[in-house]
This record gives structure tokens, C-alpha cells and sequence, in this order.
């Protein structure tokens, strides 16, 4: 691994689907004090850390040097945005019933407006909110699609984030 | 009641003034363009498509086939919208179809005269002479129906994609009548969430006008207050949706004006169409489908013209929008429910003169017998009506609707003894020949009259029944909690139904009994195709085109079934309609597409150096799945002379070309190695660390699936890279590689947004990367890279921070080549710092061209059918060890001599041009191809069309003379074999020995 930045988007992927210390129930997510998920668990065998801090970048290198996994930066395969209040669920309720995708979840892998995607809960603000991750090459298209199908919604875009 | 102004449950306070053809009219807040315009007098709304007939409005529902109207101003013009359900704002411009030059007087309406000429199929039998071509601009001016939308429509603020809504739920009820909402009820008071769609603007069905009562209480309060009691939530169409919270358990959701078309991926799809269109996916445990029943029409002569109307609809029109006929009314169908319709339009002001009703009293018919009591009602509304002027005739039909461009009067007989003609006057025929079921979605139960159960009693019954057999289906509920007792329900009688399906004509005048009246589809056209062996209702219907209309036989498909049948002598009982297919209602396109529209459509991915191509003419189209640039505008005129300048310039100079869209896949872990030499060729375990190498993947049946590099670096990673649009296919086919290898400690990942790729090419790129990096590049040793983290000459530091880049020394041109690797971020600067040291950007197609000079292979010539033999790798394969596909790669018949070789081709006269695609015979009149020619380009360098082509390895060798065949476009060209590689075929310049 290529120490550049000091921030890090972070894929752990294991050997086996289940890696001991990090989430193991499908869907499970790591939150930061803050309420924020800083480790997300949506397929087998895959963790993703976005904007991975030092101490969890030492923890996952540490997985590897035992011999769990393969860890790689996947900085800028992203973009992110957060999404807040009900038109937030309404603009995700476009592509998929949340109660279905979510049940028993706090994550998960999906398909929003034809891009790959991830999807997480998050506590901020005492309310529950979401991020969404898009694969940044079919996400550049999305900002106009999105305006024409989701007025009012609060969109706050984390770029290189 | 103030006279003169109409009193409906669906108009507000409120004018609207609209046009129609050109003249102006007024109508109510809430009322439909049909309501508004019959208000005004008007008869006439539009004509036929065959024989130009005067169409009136014959329903009050979405199954209108009369009344269809083009909405809108072009471009923006919505086209065969029905009147009926067009509901009026203020400005509408509504036009009538199907008429030239206007709907009074119609030039092509003077085909109707032709009378026997125009029967079903009568396009097969005519137009020979001179020939249908002669014909065909006349054809194509009177076919079709309605006007489609212009070009700059698309962009119009009217056409905004309709949102999308996923919605989950434990049952979904189609139709909100009375049957529906009593399943909802007591569904929803057990804990189950429900949502209800209902396709008109507000729920209660036929109670809105029916007076019915629901345990004691008016039935329309009833409904609201079931549904109300249980948590409902009521949408209306509110102005944001999204403000209104999902169904929690034991609540019921109406979304109305939304109407349920089809299944899809277990879902079923629903549309609003209005008052913010949106696409409904509902994901429902159980589904009821209470729809309703679709009244029937009856079959007379001259039952086509304008005021004959369906009963039903015409207590639609009173009750919702106040309009009844001012002519004399007759009423004419065979069920009991005349008698309360013709009681209830007399209340609202309708001059009924007379009750035409098939059945004869004391009949002894199979569904009038055993009633105890019910010919006494029927006798008892006889002599009510009787005594305020209404004639009831029973045993009795209407043999004609007499008139010429609308009704005047009708001619009565008895159905059986006298044949003596009564002549009533009226401008009104209303009609109802009973009732058949809606069609329904193809999962789920069906209740109330959907199911046959034509009263209100019934049908309540029927819901609340249904929605107790969901509750014990659903295993949601340990035990079914107290379920309320069944409503009781009183409205309607029964209507005791005795089918009758046409009235009685000489054989002449079957050509005015209508079955379709879009079509003018008649019994007579039913003659026509049974006598020419057209017996079977699919052939039948495509035939004579019964039911192929905007209706798609809703109105008269199942009478016209029948009456096929009934003419081959075969029992009405036993026909068949033809097959429904979703949709099941009329959706417009638009709502299909949804959001899938203009950029949307497709998905295509873009680069981080997209906006830069934009901005600087490079036009990025959608090449597979990605957007890349072909040309820069500033080079040609087009993308031929365009690409010609950039090859050109690489050629002598140089350049740089965005190739981001190669796929990039990182593979890690102690056994990275031995699982990459399990599925590449080129044994990646013996790269040493910071370098790479040309690597090709094969499928297991030894085709191969992908070429491109895989460079170590480290120990345990290393990096392939896959053709442009390949990547995810080649995670995928490793990842499932992987599966099968579960003792492997090796791990892959999608690292393709990751990284952008420069390509910098040429004999001046050694010296722009060295003023970039403040090194000279070609210390490099071909195929080595660097993991770049020094500075930057000419990128801002800002732009450095925290970025990463690698330099490879490996290209795809031709040329003394290196591709940077880098941050996503830092693409931009090093794209423009590579242009201030002199490189300039090339597209793809001239890349094309320097590819091709030098025999480098794209998906034209991997195609997913040859080996690694036919594109000349012996030598590879020799080399690599047990890898993934070489078993079957021992196959014979990749072995054969018939097999193709990639070969190059250039013409034999060194000038002729042949395209890709031109297929390859031995001969100038073979007319078996032995290959064809992959990719063809027009190479500056050495003044020619070089190409390179699959040919018979038997019938090819170097040297060897062909003919390149293109029959598209007549040109055929003598080729001569040469080997793939045209240009620098030493490789010096690869080299950088220029």
C-alpha cells in the first residue's frame, strides 16, 4: 500500500466472508461517536471505510498482516452525499422500498438510477439519515437527473470525500 | 336546483374556459372535456378511422373509443387523450382527430359510400394496380390517429419525468368501490398495512351516484368513515407528497387517479398520470383485485350514431357533472337496473319516454326463473314509470337507431310473435347490456363485481370476505383478532341479467351493427373473416381489426367474440376473447420511460477529464459504456479528416489521449500470483516488482474473454487492466474464479474510477514527462513503471497533495509511449501541464488509426468467438502454464484448417478503400465468405487503406490475393494478404529510435 494521503477510502476484502473484529451480521455498520458509519459491512467477505482515520486504517492493516485479507485504497471511487429529512427517503424511495432494502440492515449494496451504490444509515442530529455512496464515474451524470426528479430535497455533496 | 345550472359531485365553484376546434367554450372547475362540451350542446367529438363515421361520446370512463381529443398546441400536443377522462383546466386548446378539413365536413368521409368495398382485410385485396406504392402517400395521410408530439416537446416544462415511489405493504387492493374498501376495512382494523389504488379521482365506485346504504348509513360516508376509522390516509393528489408519512401497520393508503397496468419483477406497477405523475412500484404480499364490471353494449343497426350512449355512463355524466340529455331519452338493455337508472335521470331531469327491455315478464329462462318476487318489482317500477309518461316495453329490442349524422328515433320490434315496428322519437338512446368483468392484474383474488356479484349487498359481502381470507392467509396474526361482522348493504336491486347479444337484421344490414366503433369494425366483417377461414378471435381480431383501437376492445371485444361465435353456430357461452397483455389500461409513453429519458436513458459513465473534453469540442459520444471523445472539433471538419490530423500529430510530434475508461482491478494477498497465473496466459508470477506485462484472459472453453496489462506492484498485488467496458465482465469471470478457488488467499477489487489513465505518445512525450517530473521517462525500460511520489513541474502544489501517480512505460500506438496513472484529481493538471510542454489531445478515432497501423487488437477482433491461436498467440500459449481455458483450447476444432487468422489486409491497387464488415471470398463470385474484415482505416503514413481481418488460415497465407465483398454498398475490392502489422513493423519507434 502507497502511503499518500492521510485520509483514505479503504475496501477490506477477506479471504473467508466473515473477519473476525470487524461487523459480521449482513448489513452491520461501525458508527463513530458522531452518529456517522465508519465501517460498513454490505456484502459478504467486504468492508468499507470511508474516509478511513488512522486508527482504523492500523486496524485493517493489522487484519492483513494476520493473513484476513487484502486491504486497498479505493479513494475517489465514490462520491458521496447525505441525505436528510423525508424528501431525502423520498428521493431514495424512487429506486427501492427502503423498509425492504434496509430490514434488518444498516447498509446495503443497491442500484440507484442505474448506478452501483451503498447505501448507509446515519445518526446524526438525532434523527436518522442516510449517505449514499455512487461510483464516481456513472455519479457525474446524476446532479441533473436528480434535479428534475427530486425538488426540495437537501443534498449536501461531500466531493473527495 | 336552479334551472340552468348543473349540480354534479365532481364540479367546484369556478369557470374554465377552454377551445374546441378553434371555438371557445365554458365549463366548471372539475368538470372533463366531455361533460363541458355535452354541456354546451355539443354532439359531435371526432370520427372514425375507416370510414370517417361522426363519433359522439358513447361511455364516461377510460374505455371511450369515441371521443378522442388531441390536447395541447403543437409540438406540445398530447394525442387520442378521451374526452371523458380529460379533465378541464383554464386555456386548454382541445382538438377533434380523424377529420379533415374540419369534423362537420370531412373529404374522406365520403369513403363510407363506398360501402362494400371496405370490408375487413379489403388492403390485401386492392391497391394492385398501379401498385401500393402509388397509393401510399394517400394512405399514409388518412391512416393513423391523432397527431404526435413535435421534436422540441421533449424538452418542455409540461414534460418533466413522473416521480418514482417504492411502496411495501401487506395487501394491495385495486379499485376502491365498495368490495374493495370492505376488504380494505377490516384488513386494515386487524393490523395489516393497505394501500388502495383507485384510478378516479375519488373513491366509492358506482355509490357516488348509486343511493345505497351501508349499516344504516348513506354507503359514500360509510366508505370514507371505514377507511377513516382505520388510520387512513386519504392522497388527493397533494401538492407534496412527500410530506405524507408511509402506511404504519393497521393503516390504509388510497392513492388515487392511480391506475394498476401490470406485473413486473413481482411488483405491481401503477400509474398516476396526473396531479404529479408518478410511477408506483408496489411490493405487496397479497393482492385483491376488486375492479369492477365493465358495462357491455348492445348490437343494433345504426348503434354507432352520435347520441347513443352507454346507460351507465350517462349516470355517470348526471350525477358527477349534471349533465343529462335535453332530447327525449329512451332506455334499451336487459337487466332490472333500467328501471332504477331511468327513476334516477328522471330525478335529475332527463325526459325518459320509454324502457326497451329485452326480457318478457314471466320468462322461464335459466336467469330469470326462481326470482321469487322479482318480476313483481319488476312489474311495480313498470306501473310507476308507466304513470309518468315512460312506455315500458318488454319482450322487446331496438332493431335501429334511425338518423343520419345522430340519432332522431328508434325502431322497436317485439322479440318474439308480431313482426309490427313501433318508431319512438328521442335524440337519446342509452344502452346497457349487462356487465362482464374488468380485466384484472394476473396475481391475486378477485372480488366483488369483478367476481360476478352485481349488487351492492354482494359485492360488499365479497370484499369483506376477501379481506378475512387475506388475514388468514398472511400468517402475519398468531389468531385472527374479532373480525367485524359483514356490512349490510342495500342499494341497486340485483340486476338479473339475461344475456342478449344482438338484435335482429336482414343480412344487408349487418354492415351497420358495430362491434368496434374506432375501426368501424361490423358484423359483417365477422362474415367476412369467417368465410375466409379467419374463425379463431386472434385471427379474427388482427383480421378485421375488432378491438386493435385505443380501447383495445374494452367496449365491444367480448360481444364481438361472442357474435363470432354465435355465427359459426358455435355457443356464445363457449367464446373466447382474445389474450390481454399488459398494459392493462392506456399509459403514455411518457410515464413508461419515467425518468429514463435524455441524458438518463442510458447509463453512461464519464471520466474525470469529461467536462474538459466538452469544453474543448471533443463531443463525447456514448461508446459502449462510457462517454469518450472521437475528435476534437478544432482538428476537422468531421471525425474522417479530424482523425486524420491527430494520428497525424502523433505521428510527428505527439500527443496525449484520456483512457480512464480502462478497466483497472487490483488483486492482493499471498497467493495473488498463483491465482493470476490460474486465469492469465502470460504468467504474471514471474513479473518482477514494477513491472508489467502484456497479459490475455481466456474463457474456460479456451475463447478468449480480454486482453491487457497486469503489473506487479508489490510482492503480493498487482493491477490488471481490461479493455474499456470490460472491467466489471472481468471481475465478475475472477471473482467466480475465485469462488472455485476458496483455499487461495487472494482478494480483488474494482479499482477502475480509482485511477484516470493519460495515454502520452509520440517522439516529444519523453521530453514533456521529463520537464514534468524532472526526469527523464525513458529510464524506464519498457513495460516498468514508477509509483511517482516526487513533485511536479507545472501542477500546482494544491493539486499534488495526497494524489497518486504512477508512470508505465507502455502505450498503444506505435509510438515511444507512457501512460500516467494517476488521482482522479489530479487528471485535469496533468492534462493541461502535458499541453503547455507541447502535446495535444487525440480522440478515438484516431487512435483507431494508430492501433490499427500497428495491428493492436480492440473487441473487433476479440470478439468473444476466437482463440488465442487465431489472433496469432502460439507463442504465448507455449509459454503459460496450466491456466484457465487451454484444456479446451486442445479442442480439434480449434485446430482446424478453416479456422481464421488474423491477418492484414491492404488493397491490391494500393488505393481502393474497404469498410469493416466487408466479407472475404477467394474469388470475385464466391458466394461463401471465408472471413471478413475487422477493422479497416485510412493510414496518412503510407498513403493507403491498411485493415486488419479473421481469413481461413487454409486459404490465406501471406501474400495471398482476395476479394473484400460489400454488397450493402455494391463496392467489391481485391485485397492481398500481409501480415498485421503496416507501420514500423520492427517496432523501432516503440523503442523511441526515431
Amino acid at each position: 500500500m502507497q502511503a499518500h494521503a492521510t485520509v483514505m477510502d479503504l475496501e477490506f476484502v477477506g479471504f473467508q466472508s466473515a473477519v473476525a473484529g470487524l461487523p459480521a451480521a449482513p448489513g452491520q455498520v461501525r458508527y463513530a461517536p458522531s452518529g456517522e458509519p465508519v465501517l460498513l459491512h454490505p456484502a459478504p467477505g467486504r468492508w468499507f471505510a470511508p474516509a478511513a482515520n488512522e486508527p482504523l486504517r492500523l486496524e485493517l492493516e493489522a487484519l492483513v498482516a494476520a493473513g484476513a485479507g487484502a486491504l486497498f485504497d479505493v479513494s475517489g471511487k465514490f462520491r458521496s452525499w447525505s441525505l436528510e429529512g423525508a424528501s431525502g427517503r423520498a428521493w431514495l424511495a424512487q429506486q427501492g422500498e427502503l423498509a425492504t432494502v434496509l430490514a434488518g440492515r444498516d447498509c446495503a449494496a443497491m442500484t440507484l438510477f442505474d448506478c452501483p451504490a451503498l447505501l448507509a444509515k446515519q445518526h446524526t442530529d438525532g434523527h436518522e439519515n442516510f449517505v449514499v455512496w455512487l461510483a464516481s464515474s456513472s455519479a457525474e451524470g446524476l446532479p441533473g437527473r436528480d434535479a428534475d426528479c427530486c425538488e426540495n430535497t437537501t443534498l449536501v455533496f461531500f466531493a473527495g470525500k | 336546483m336552479v334551472p340552468g345550472v348543473r349540480y354534479g359531485t365532481r364540479l367546484q365553484d369556478g369557470v374554465v374556459r377552454f377551445t374546441f376546434d378553434g371555438r371557445t367554450y365554458e365549463g366548471r372547475q372539475g368538470d372533463t372535456a366531455a361533460s363541458a362540451l355535452l354541456a354546451n350542446g355539443v354532439v359531435w367529438f371526432g370520427r372514425s378511422v375507416k370510414s370517417r363515421r361522426l363519433r359522439g361520446v358513447m361511455t364516461a370512463g377510460p374505455e371511450e373509443p369515441c371521443a378522442l381529443l388531441t390536447v395541447g398546441e403543437y409540438p406540445n400536443v398530447v394525442p387520442n387523450v378521451p374526452a371523458t377522462e380529460c379533465v378541464l383546466h383554464d386555456g386548454m386548446v382541445l382538438r377533434s382527430q380523424n377529420r379533415w378539413p374540419s369534423l362537420e365536413f370531412d373529404f374522406a368521409s365520403l369513403l363510407q359510400w363506398g360501402g362494400g368495398l371496405f370490408t375487413a382485410g379489403f388492403y390485401y385485396k386492392t391497391f394492385f394496380l398501379p401498385g401500393w406504392r402509388a397509393f401510399e402517400p394517400l394512405i399514409r395521410r388518412l391512416a393513423g390517429l391523432g397527431m404526435a408530439p413535435g421534436p422540441a416537446a421533449a424538452d418542455s416544462a409540461a414534460n418533466r419525468p413522473p416521480l418514482e415511489e417504492h411502496v411495501t405493504c401487506d395487501l394491495l387492493v385495486v379499485g376502491a368501490g365498495p368490495a374493495g374498501l370492505a376488504a380494505a376495512r377490516v384488513a386494515a382494523r386487524n393490523g395489516l398495512q393497505v394501500v388502495v389504488v383507485e384510478r378516479e379521482p375519488a373513491i366509492g365506485g358506482e355509490t357516488e351516484f348509486e343511493e345505497s346504504v351501508i349499516d344504516s348509513q348513506a354507503a359514500h360516508h360509510w366508505l370514507k368513515a371505514a377507511i377513516a376509522s382505520a388510520a387512513a390516509r386519504i392522497r388527493q393528489g397533494s401538492r407534496n407528497p412527500r410530506r405524507v408519512p408511509r402506511p404504519e401497520p393497521g393503516s390504509v393508503r388510497v392513492l388515487l387517479q392511480t391506475t394498476a397496468v401490470a406485473i413486473a419483477s413481482d411488483s405491481v406497477v401503477a400509474y398516476r398520470e396526473r396531479n404529479e405523475p408518478t410511477n408506483f412500484r408496489i411490493h405487496a404480499r397479497q393482492v385483491l383485485n376488486a375492479v369492477g364490471a365493465q358495462e357491455q353494449p348492445l348490437v343494433f343497426v345504426g348503434n354507432d350514431l352520435p347520441g347513443v350512449q352507454m346507460l351507465g355512463g350517462a349516470e355517470r355524466f348526471a350525477a358527477l357533472y349534471g349533465w343529462v340529455p335535453k332530447e327525449p331519452v329512451v332506455l334499451f338493455g336487459n337487466h332490472d337496473r333500467l328501471y332504477a337508472s331511468a327513476l334516477r335521470l328522471r330525478g335529475q331531469g332527463a325526459r325518459v319516454v320509454a324502457i326497451v327491455d329485452t326480457r318478457p315478464f314471466n320468462a322461464n329462462s335459466d336467469h330469470l326463473r326462481d326470482e321469487a318476487g322479482a318480476d313483481e318489482w319488476r312489474r311495480a317500477a313498470c306501473s310507476l314509470l308507466q304513470a309518468v309518461g315512460v312506455e315500458c316495453l318488454t319482450g322487446s329490442t331496438v332493431r335501429v337507431a334511425c338518423g343520419g349524422r345522430r340519432l332522431r328515433s328508434v325502431e322497436v320490434v317485439a322479440i318474439a310473435g308480431t313482426a309490427d315496428t313501433r318508431e319512438i322519437r328521442c335524440g337519446s338512446l342509452l344502452m346497457s347490456g349487462g356487465w362482464l368483468p374488468r380485466r384484472a392484474l394476473p396475481v391475486g383474488t378477485i372480488v366483488g363485481a369483478a367476481a360476478g356479484c352485481l349488487d351492492l349487498a354482494a359485492a360488499v359481502a365479497s370484499g369483506h370476505a376477501g379481506g378475512v381470507a387475506v388475514l388468514q392467509q398472511t400468517g402475519l396474526l398468531a389468531a385472527v383478532a374479532e373480525i367485524s361482522a359483514t356490512p349490510l348493504a342495500t342499494g341497486d336491486p340485483s340486476p338479473r341479467v339475461e344475456p342478449y347479444l344482438r338484435s335482429p337484421c336482414a343480412t344487408h344490414e349487418e354492415k351497420r351493427q358495430y362491434l368496434d366503433l374506432q375501426n368501424d369494425v361490423t358484423v359483417a366483417d365477422l362474415r367476412v373473416a369467417i368465410a375466409e377461414g379467419f374463425t379463431h378471435i386472434e385471427h379474427a381480431k388482427r383480421y378485421t381489426t375488432l378491438g386493435i383501437g385505443t380501447d383495445q376492445g374494452r367496449w365491444g371485444g367480448h360481444v364481438g367474440a361472442a357474435i363470432l361465435a354465435d355465427l359459426q353456430g358455435l355457443p356464445s357461452a363457449t367464446a373466447s376473447t382474445s389474450k390481454d397483455r399488459p398494459p392493462l389500461a392506456s399509459v403514455s409513453l411518457q410515464a413508461i420511460a419515467g425518468w429514463r429519458v435524455g441524458d438518463s436513458f442510458r447509463l453512461v459513465r464519464r471520466t474525470p477529464l469529461h467536462d474538459w473534453h466538452v469544453a474543448h469540442g471533443g463531443n463525447p459520444e456514448p461508446m459502449g459504456l462510457w462517454f469518450r471523445p472521437r475528435f476534437y472539433a478544432a482538428n476537422g471538419k468531421d471525425a474522417a479528416s479530424a482523425a486524420m490530423v491527430e494520428a497525424g500529430r502523433v505521428r510527428q510530434i505527439g500527443g496525449i489521449a484520456d483512457c480512464s475508461t480502462l478497466g483497472k482491478l487490483e488483486i492482493a494477498g499471498p497467493d495473488a500470483a498463483a491465482f493470476l497465473d490460474e486465469v492469465y496466459l502470460s504468467r504474471p508470477s514471474t513479473l518482477a516488482v514494477g513491472r508489467s506485462r502484456y497479459a490475455v484472459q481466456l474463457r474456460e472453453d479456451g475463447i478468449v474473454l480480454d486482453d491487457g496489462l497486469v503489473l506487479r506492484l508489490a510482492e503480493d498485488r498487482f493491477l490488471a487492466t481490461t479493455s474499456s467496458g470490460h472491467g466489471l465482465h472481468v471481475l465478475s469471470h475472477l471473482e467466480h474464479h475465485r469462488a472455485h478457488r476458496a483455499s487461495l488467499r487472494v482478494s480483488v477489487a474494482d479499482v477502475t474510477d480509482c485511477w484516470a489513465v493519460i495515454a502520452v505518445a509520440g517522439r516529444a512525450s519523453a521530453d514533456a514527462l521529463r520537464t514534468l517530473l524532472g526526469r527523464d521517462p525513458q529510464e524506464l525500460s519498457p513495460m516498468a513503471f514508477w509509483d511517482w511520489s516526487g513533485p511536479l513541474q507545472g501542477v500546482g502544489v494544491a493539486g499534488q497533495g495526497g494524489q497518486r501517480l504512477r508512470v508505465l512505460r507502455a502505450g498503444f500506438s506505435g509510438e515511444l509511449s507512457f501512460e500516467l496513472h494517476c488521482s482522479p484529481a489530479l487528471a485535469l493538471p496533468l492534462w493541461e501541464a502535458l499541453q503547455v510542454g507541447g502535446l495535444e489531445p487525440y480522440g478515438l478515432d484516431a487512435l483507431d488509426i494508430l492501433r490499427v497501423e500497428k495491428g493492436y487488437l480492440t473487441t473487433s477482433e476479440i470478439t468473444g468467438q476466437v482463440t488465442p491461436l487465431d489472433l496469432g498467440m502460439e507463442a504465448m500459449v507455449a509459454k503459460a502454464g496450466p491456466s484457465l481455458g487451454l484444456k479446451l483450447l486442445q479442442r480439434p476444432a480449434f485446430h482446424e484448417p478453416q479456422r481464421p487468422r488474423l491477418v492484414g489486409l491492404r488493397a491490391v491497387d494500393g488505393r481502393s478503400s474497404f469498410l469493416a464488415g466487408a466479407q472475404l471470398t477467394v474469388g470475385p463470385k464466391d458466394r461463401v465468405p471465408m472471413g471478413y474484415v475487422t477493422s479497416s482505416v485510412f493510414s496518412a503514413q503510407l498513403g493507403e487503406t491498411v485493415a486488419l481481418a479473421f481469413a481461413a488460415r487454409d486459404v490465406a497465407p501471406l501474400g495471398a490475393r482476395l476479394c473484400a465483398r460489400d454488397p450493402l454498398r455494391g463496392r467489391d475490392v481485391q485485397v492481398r494478404v500481409v501480415a498485421p502489422v503496416h507501420f514500423d513493423p520492427a517496432g523501432e519507434r516503440l523503442r523511441g529510435r526515431y
